[in-house]
């Protein structure tokens, strides 16, 4: 039993029902959130008509055109010729590996429409993640074997090196590439990672756009596959323009339009000493498509603030009158944006995200929240259908963290369903796991039939998925965006 | 809420990248050196094949046998071409014809010999041969190797010294 928690009814759950007496800081009964009611909903933005199988025949169709045209050129019988054609194999292979991963990261992080709708920005994320590993481990065999290649040729490994880095052509922009490739992974391990600010660590990141530009010509023209071969040198060139229209079509053009038509402060509401409701407002608000449970990237338009964009979740279901964020002060970003006065310009680029109210599927629903992370779990729940009897945990680590209570417990109400909460510090939690599946079997009885969809810190989520699908939850209905930065 | 700190300035968090980038770019003018002597750089306008010869062969293009030669003839240099041994490199055999002077230094030489197993071999040679038949002229057969070709440029060399060798003999 957590040491923190307030006192509870039954000894064998780590949940219970909150104390309808127990002081709530959203105490404000006359919330702005009915308002909405007043506006119309925003309509939804249209679904994906991606399949899987379009993706897999995209893949199927990109590996054909460079790994193919690879083998084709004999780049598999190398492998049985001896070192010297391996190595000169294993170059060609792991530089097109390389290169391939690297464009498909980019495109993916262009954040074209058709695949966000499908799979959520966060999975995006995830594979380009996935993708960038995979270059740097391709980038690095490619880099090994050249120098072993070039060194076959008998000048020796220093002479070799120093050929490779620079006296041949168009190698110092290779050389300088891969390096800079080097940087960005390793500034994007986790560990170090951490010790960046966001927008430094980002910053850093562009710098890989540099090194994409600057190793190109060596691989068409010291890249035995493109460097001869006429037509998949300009397969490879349109591929590579392809893939800069995606970034200026799906990344660059909707961040300068959200630009051009910003939205403004309506009203900030605190609730909490740390949190705040933030309405976003405008005309523009009537051409745009959102869903309860979305999240938009926000960039106030103010001197000191218009180079970041922060992503933030729907607080609350959104309508023409306005969109509200729920903000809790975690760091300078956050902060500033939960202090923007009234009227205050905010570029708004979105949505995002795939967790919405269409997940339910007609079924029961569990809810996971963490801290904040009820902000989308408020906007799902006031556009619940009958019959989903929803059953919220809440966990918070503070009692006044628990915002929206009473408006959570209605809603909840309304459709047949109950708020459960958990207060306290994890470290007092510690020799028990609220997330474990008897912890959510005593809370939830029927939580195996139910749709689960999370929200919160990454360490709740997977404590939660783990839990979950140890009670029998299926992996497809288990829903959450996973938070990337 | 820390009042305290005053928001990150976009100066003081583009810096690092920026300097990242800068210093990325001032590495790339110092390493772009490309030797002159190095396949690659193409410098001059040599376009191998396309010079009247005095000595042809035509046929098939079979590996390390084909004599498609092509030797610059030009009046300060004529006579007989003369063809050297096929000499086996770890990549295949070269084979040069030259054109003696009177003294019996090559004034002009050419490889249509050369391994071609390949496409990496055949990549580098049709850069390289070019520019080693150009320093025939000045140095003979103590021509500086290639960067990046040293293979075919002691296969040159050997085929040309037995060629050389051969004649005085």
């Amino acid at each position: 039993m957590g040491g923190l928690a307030p006192v509870t009814t039954t000894a064998s759950s780590a949940w219970q029902t909150p104390d309808a007496t127990q002081p709530q800081n959203d105490g404000r009964r006359k919330r702005p959130s009915t308002k909405h009611n007043a506006h119309a909903a925003l309509s939804p933005a249209p679904r994906s008509q991606l399949l899987h199988s379009d993706i897999a025949a995209m893949l199927a169709a990109l590996l054909t055109c460079t790994v193919g045209v690879w083998a084709w050129h004999g780049g598999v019988s190398g492998f049985s010729k001896g070192w010297a054609p391996a190595a000169t194999s294993l170059t060609q292979l792991s530089g097109i590996a390389a290169s391939l991963a690297g464009l498909v990261g980019v495109a993916l992080v262009a954040r074209p429409k058709s695949v966000e709708r499908a799979y959520g920005l966060d999975q995006l994320f995830v594979w380009h993640r996935y993708l960038g590993e995979t270059m740097a481990i391709a980038l690095g065999i490619h880099v090994a074997a050249g120098i072993v290649e070039w060194a076959q040729g008998g000048a020796g490994y220093a002479s070799s090196i120093a050929d490779v880095t620079g006296r041949q052509p168009y190698m110092a922009g290779a050389t300088v590439g891969a390096a800079l490739v080097a940087i960005v992974t390793l500034t994007s391990l986790r560990s170090i990672r951490r010790r960046f600010s966001y927008e430094t660590w980002y910053f850093l990141h562009l710098t890989a756009y540099f090194a994409l530009v600057v190793s190109f010509s060596h691989e068409i023209v010291s890249g035995g596959d493109f460097a001869r071969d006429t037509v998949a040198r300009w397969v490879w060139i349109a591929l590579h323009l392809g893939v800069i229209a995606a970034l200026v079509c799906s990344r660059f053009t909707p961040s300068i339009r959200a630009v051009m038509r910003p939205l403004r402060v309506r009203s900030v509401h605190r609730i909490a000493d740390d949190t705040c409701t933030i309405v976003l407002a405008g005309n523009e608000l009537k051409s745009m498509r959102a869903e309860a449970g979305q999240f938009f990237m926000l960039r106030p338009l103010r001197r000191d603030l218009w180079w970041q964009t922060h992503p933030f979740s729907l607080g609350a279901a959104p309508a023409t009158g306005g969109l509200e964020f729920s903000i809790k002060a975690r760091g300078d970003a956050s902060a500033a944006i939960a202090s923007l006065p009234k009227g205050s310009l905010v570029a708004v680029e979105g949505p995002f995200g795939i967790c919405t109210p269409e997940v339910a599927a007609g079924r029961k629903l569990v809810f996971i929240a963490g801290g904040i992370g009820i902000a989308p779990i408020r906007a799902l729940m006031q556009r619940l259908e009958a019959g989903t009897e929803p059953v919220l945990l809440y966990r918070a680590r503070r009692d006044v963290d628990l915002v929206h209570l009473d408006e959570l417990r209605s809603l909840a109400a309304a459709n047949g369903g109950r708020v459960l909460t958990l207060v306290g510090p994890s470290a007092s939690l510690a020799n028990h796991d609220p997330f474990g599946a008897a912890s959510l079997r005593d809370a939830v009885p029927d939580i195996a039939e139910r749709v689960a969809v999370m929200c919160g810190p990454e360490r709740m989520l997977f404590a939660a998925r783990r839990g979950l699908i140890d009670v029998g939850v299926s992996n497809l209905d288990i829903h959450y965006e996973r938070p990337w930065w | 809420m820390r009042s305290s700190d005053r928001p990150a300035s976009l100066s003081r968090r583009a810096l690092p990248a920026v300097a990242l980038a800068g210093l990325s770019g001032f590495i790339l003018t110092q390493l772009d050196r490309p030797a002159s002597n190095a396949i690659g750089t193409r410098t001059t306008g040599i376009k191998h094949g396309v010079t009247p010869t005095t000595a042809n062969g035509s046929g098939a293009n079979g590996p390390g046998q084909q004599l498609g030669t092509t030797i610059p003839a030009t009046p300060a240099c004529s006579g007989a071409t003369v063809t050297g041994p096929a000499v086996d490199t770890r990549w295949g055999p070269v084979q040069v014809t030259a054109i003696l002077r009177a003294d019996g230094a090559p004034c002009s030489a050419d490889a249509p010999v050369t391994p071609s197993d390949r496409n990496r071999s055949i990549e580098i040679n049709q850069q390289a041969v070019p520019m080693i038949d150009q320093e025939i002229p000045a140095q003979g057969v103590n021509f500086d190797s290639i960067s990046g070709a040293t293979v075919t440029s002691d296969g040159y060399r050997q085929s040309l010294q037995a060629l050389l060798d051969g004649q005085r003999g």
